[in-house]
């Protein structure tokens, strides 16, 4: 990442479409209130509160003591679930560490926290790094570290992130969502735990077509396992269509849930998901 | 192969061979097949979507590779065009599902194939038409034979599409001999075909199989025949002929026949002769000789009581040829003897030549021609009669007197002898008679205490007898036993010489005669019959040939002057270079004429066991008709197995090629 795209990640934030609530103060809206700068309400005095949270013009007013009560802003939870399965493929993959990276760079610069969790057939242990911005290439090495993991279980991986996390907050699932098992029941377990969800759909464009006519043994990149296949022309255009139908499954998934949902591909520059497509889908702003 | 299975087209081994390099390449192939580029794809999620689901890929190819077999194998069997063995069988099972395509009618040739049954029409005439009428209704894809069934079987026309030539055998059948061997023409018969045998042999139900059927289209019949003929000669005196004739009537209704025998000329006798039903009557008829003609007995006028007819009329008449009788011939030689001349005359047919002693020296050259030499009183010098009888002899004959006795008495005569035979002679008185010397060959005939007065000999060059006593003195001349006594020694003197053999043969119809350039095989050569010798025996292209004479039509003919039907009634016969089976077309009496020789022949009847109409074919009891279905009801499937084994493999071919586009 050059210095150049690191600036303009630093004018970027992560944009919660829900409030959520932090242990820690940050920049981000919360449910609670208590100290900071937007007001939020009144309450009447009680011992033990501290005498500068006192509107001393309103008991100028009223003759009432009466304690100022502010929304209090926290830090953000970002769950970047990314997917480590085999079929990601170099290309998929890197392509989705450097979005993860970039993503836990802009809300790391905005203290707030970051949770990066690997899965593949399940999940693997994630990565909470401190909140400083420095932190993102410790994030990229994580995840470039982590080896093609076993066929990807979306739904087991959802169920282990629900029962492993604590802390609510945006899980954005960077994924090709090439499951055997499916993965309509995994962002359904995600959306239930209360998680803002959002879909990173990685694909590369060998997947779009089918690679070749005729006689041809497909190798499973996850499983290792051969398919013997005569790929006619009725075959390719039924592929690519299965191809568009994925996408747009998860496309019309997430508009009817109100979630976030983005297609990159690996050909493309991160750079141009992170900086516009992310930008105009409002994960960020 | 399976059992009854064998390969027309390429041997066993060959088949193997191929069927093994074949699927040697097959499996070579499958081992070194080029294998598909490997392709990695990120899941095979959305493959799985899209192809259909699909067996495991291994079996598949496993599954091709069989089909590839499968083809090959076929193709090696089809190569070896594997045909069934067991026609029968198929012949049984194509009965079974009423598909017939091929069918062979055999047809009885026999005699009485001729008769003729209630409509007016012989049998082998009804069978004729009915097998035309079943032609021209045939399945044209039936192949269809006729076997004539006579004594020799013959092939009228082989089985095959040809539906003229049939026609034209069916047409043309004809009774042919008297007996039919229909096993062998059933034998002729290709294996695996239908076999139809029409005839009226009652025991033909016994060839009926699955494939065989036996037809009878006919109904029982009334019928009278001559069933024996027979002609012989008695060389008694007089000397006459015997004809012996046995009728039998083959039907259930009693029958009256008149019964009349024939010469070319001359009606020698008939009778009527009533016949029980299914009786046979013996009839016997004398005459007096006849110059070695031939005679036929005819039936006439046969009526039945129940008002049918007699069918078949071939087995009406019978022929035979006179055995010939030489008449008597006696010399005397005497200067006068009235008892001995007078018994001679008295014989009827003889003729009697009398000659003195004095002129024996003029017929003692053929003396020997005369049945018996009566020498009275006389011995000739020198060489004697060969049948001679001497009367009181003198001394220095072949009979040694011994002396001279008078009133000798008769104390024996030999009865056993021919001479004496039925014969009494005591009390024979006789007033003087030689004493006779007996040789060793001699027998005594009568005698007396003073030795033999009567002697016979015989010798290899002929017999004598030495009578030592004139007749006139002695009373046997007022004796019965006297005519007798001259008789038998005619009678002995002869001894069969008189009776001659026939001038023909007998034969029997269907038969065959062997005949050569020489003459018949095994008859005794005759006389040329100028006439027909002086146009017979010419060599032509074919070799000798010789004339075939019906004696009895050319008689016919040349009563009435026909000269034209006299001719008509002689056909040429080529003989070839050696002896041919001549069978002569009919019964009667015929003459065959070669070159240098003649062969006259009474053709009969051999066999009348085809007399009997009344009684037709059964099986199991009941009469046997035709197969219900004889014609095939679909198109059968000609096509071989080799034709139907390479379109298999073709399909094959086409399914494994489905396969792999699949």
């Amino acid at each position: 990442m050059n210095p150049d795209f690191l600036r303009k990640l630093e004018f970027l934030r992560v944009v919660a479409r829900r409030v959520h609530t932090g242990r820690f103060s940050a920049l981000n809206r919360s449910k609670k209130l208590g100290r900071g700068i937007d007001f939020a309400d009144h309450r009447p005095y009680t011992p033990g509160d501290d005498f500068k949270d006192i509107d001393w013009n309103l008991y100028g007013r009223m003759d009432r003591l009466m304690v100022r009560l502010a929304e209090e802003e926290t830090e953000l939870n970002l769950h970047l679930l990314v997917d480590c399965s085999g079929s990601m493929g170099p290309a998929k993959s890197k392509y989705a560490h450097e979005v993860a990276t970039a993503l836990a760079y802009v809300a790391l610069a905005h203290l707030d926290r970051v949770h990066v969790w690997p899965f593949g057939g399940g999940l693997q242990p994630p990565m909470s790094p401190p909140r400083h911005k420095a932190q993102a290439v410790q994030i990229l090495r994580y995840l470039d570290g982590i080896g093609a993991q076993e066929e990807t279980d979306l739904e087991a991986t959802a169920k282990a992130f629900a029962g492993v996390s604590r802390s609510r907050g945006i899980a954005l699932v960077i994924s090709d969502f090439l499951a055997p098992s499916g993965w309509g029941r995994a962002l359904d377990l995600l959306r239930h735990a209360r998680y803002e969800v959002g879909i990173l759909q990685i694909s590369s464009p060998e997947e779009a077509e089918a690679p070749l006519r005729g006689e041809i043994v497909l190798k499973d990149r996850e499983t290792g396992r051969r398919m013997r296949v005569r790929v006619t022309d009725r075959i390719a255009q039924a592929y690519k269509k299965a191809f568009l139908d994925h996408g747009e499954a998860l496309q019309s998934y997430a508009r009817g849930h109100n979630l976030f949902y983005a297609h990159g591909r690996s050909d493309q520059p991160f750079e141009e998901m992170v900086l516009r497509t992310m930008r105009a889908e409002r994960l960020l702003a | 192969m399976p059992e009854g299975w064998t390969f027309q087209g390429l041997p066993a081994g060959q088949v193997a061979l191929v069927a093994g390099i074949g699927a040697a390449l097959v499996i070579l192939y499958f081992l070194l097949r080029p294998r598909p580029p490997v392709v990695e794809v990120s899941s095979h999620v959305l493959w799985d979507k899209v192809l259909p689901k699909r067996r495991n890929p291994l079996l598949k190819e496993l599954l091709m590779v069989a089909l590839q077999l499968a083809a090959v194998v076929a193709l090696a069997l089809a190569l070896g065009d594997p045909r069934k063995d067991d026609d029968e069988d198929t012949a049984a099972e194509q009965l079974a599902d009423g598909v017939i395509l091929e069918r062979v009618w055999v047809v009885d040739r026999s005699l009485s194939m001729g008769a003729v049954d209630a409509d007016g029409r012989t049998r082998i005439d009804r069978v004729g038409r009915l097998l035309r009428d079943e032609l021209a209704g045939l399945d044209p894809r039936v192949s269809v034979g006729v076997i004539g069934a006579s004594s020799t079987p013959e092939l009228l026309a082989p089985v095959g599409l040809d539906r003229e030539r049939v026609a034209l055998a069916l047409r043309l059948l004809d009774v042919d001999g008297v007996t039919a061997d229909l096993s062998a023409a059933v034998a002729m018969s290709p294996p695996g075909a239908l076999v139809e045998v029409f005839t009226d042999a009652a025991d033909a139900g016994a060839l009926a199989t699955d494939r065989i059927v036996i037809r009878a289209p006919f109904e029982p019949r009334a019928n009278v025949a001559i069933t024996a003929f027979d002609l012989r000669a008695s060389e008694g005196i007089p000397a006459e002929e015997e004809a012996v004739v046995r009728l039998s009537n083959r039907s259930t209704s009693p029958a009256e026949v008149e019964l009349r025998l024939e010469t070319v000329d001359s009606i020698l006798g008939q009778a009527t002769v009533m016949l029980a039903p299914g009786a046979e009557v013996v009839r016997r008829y004398r005459f007096r000789p006849l110059d070695g003609s031939g005679i036929e007995a005819v039936l006439r006028r046969i009526t039945f009581e129940d008002g049918s007819h007699d069918a078949l009329a071939a087995d009406d008449r019978a022929y035979a040829w006179v055995q010939p009788v030489t008449p008597i011939s006696v010399l005397l030689v005497t200067d006068g003897n009235r008892f001995l001349e007078r018994v001679l005359s008295l014989l009827p047919g003889a003729s009697v030549d009398r000659i003195k002693p004095a002129a024996w020296s003029r017929r003692a050259g053929s003396a020997d021609a005369y049945d018996v030499v009566f020498l009275d009183g006389f011995v000739p010098n020198g060489r004697q009669p060969a049948r001679a009888f001497y009367v009181a002899p003198p001394a220095g004959g072949p009979f040694a007197v011994e002396r001279m006795v008078a009133a000798p008495a008769v104390t024996d005569w030999n009865h056993d002898h021919p001479l004496f035979k039925g014969l009494v002679l005591r009390d024979l008185h006789v007033q003087t008679s030689a004493v006779l010397t007996a040789g060793p060959d001699d027998v005594r005939l009568i005698g007396s205490p003073a030795g033999p007065l009567a002697l016979a000999r015989e010798t290899a060059s002929g017999r004598s007898v030495g009578w030592g006593f004139d007749f006139g003195a002695s009373d046997l001349p007022l004796r019965l036993a006297f005519p007798q006594t001259m008789v038998n020694t005619l009678l002995w003197m002869r001894d069969g010489r008189a009776v001659g053999q026939p001038p023909g043969g007998r034969h029997a119809l269907g038969d065959p005669l062997w005949v050569g350039p020489d003459g018949v095989s095994g008859a005794p050569r005759a006389e040329t019959n100028d006439e027909v010798a002086a146009s017979a025996g010419g060599d032509d292209e074919v070799g000798a040939w010789i004339g075939l004479t019906d004696l009895g039509q050319q008689a016919v003919a040349l009563a009435q002057d026909d000269e034209r039907g006299a001719q008509r009634a002689t056909t040429r016969w080529a003989v070839g270079d050696g002896p041919r089976p001549l069978r002569l077309p009919h019964p009667g009496l015929w003459r065959l004429d070669g070159p240098g020789w003649s062969y006259d022949v009474a053709v009969n009847l051999g066999d009348n066991s085809e007399s009997s109409l009344a009684s037709l074919p059964a099986h199991d009891g009941a009469r046997i008709e035709p197969p219900p279905v004889l014609v095939a009801d679909e198109e059968p499937d000609r096509n071989p197995l080799w034709l139907l084994l390479a379109l298999g493999t073709g399909a094959v071919l086409l399914g494994e090629f489905g396969l792999y586009t699949r």
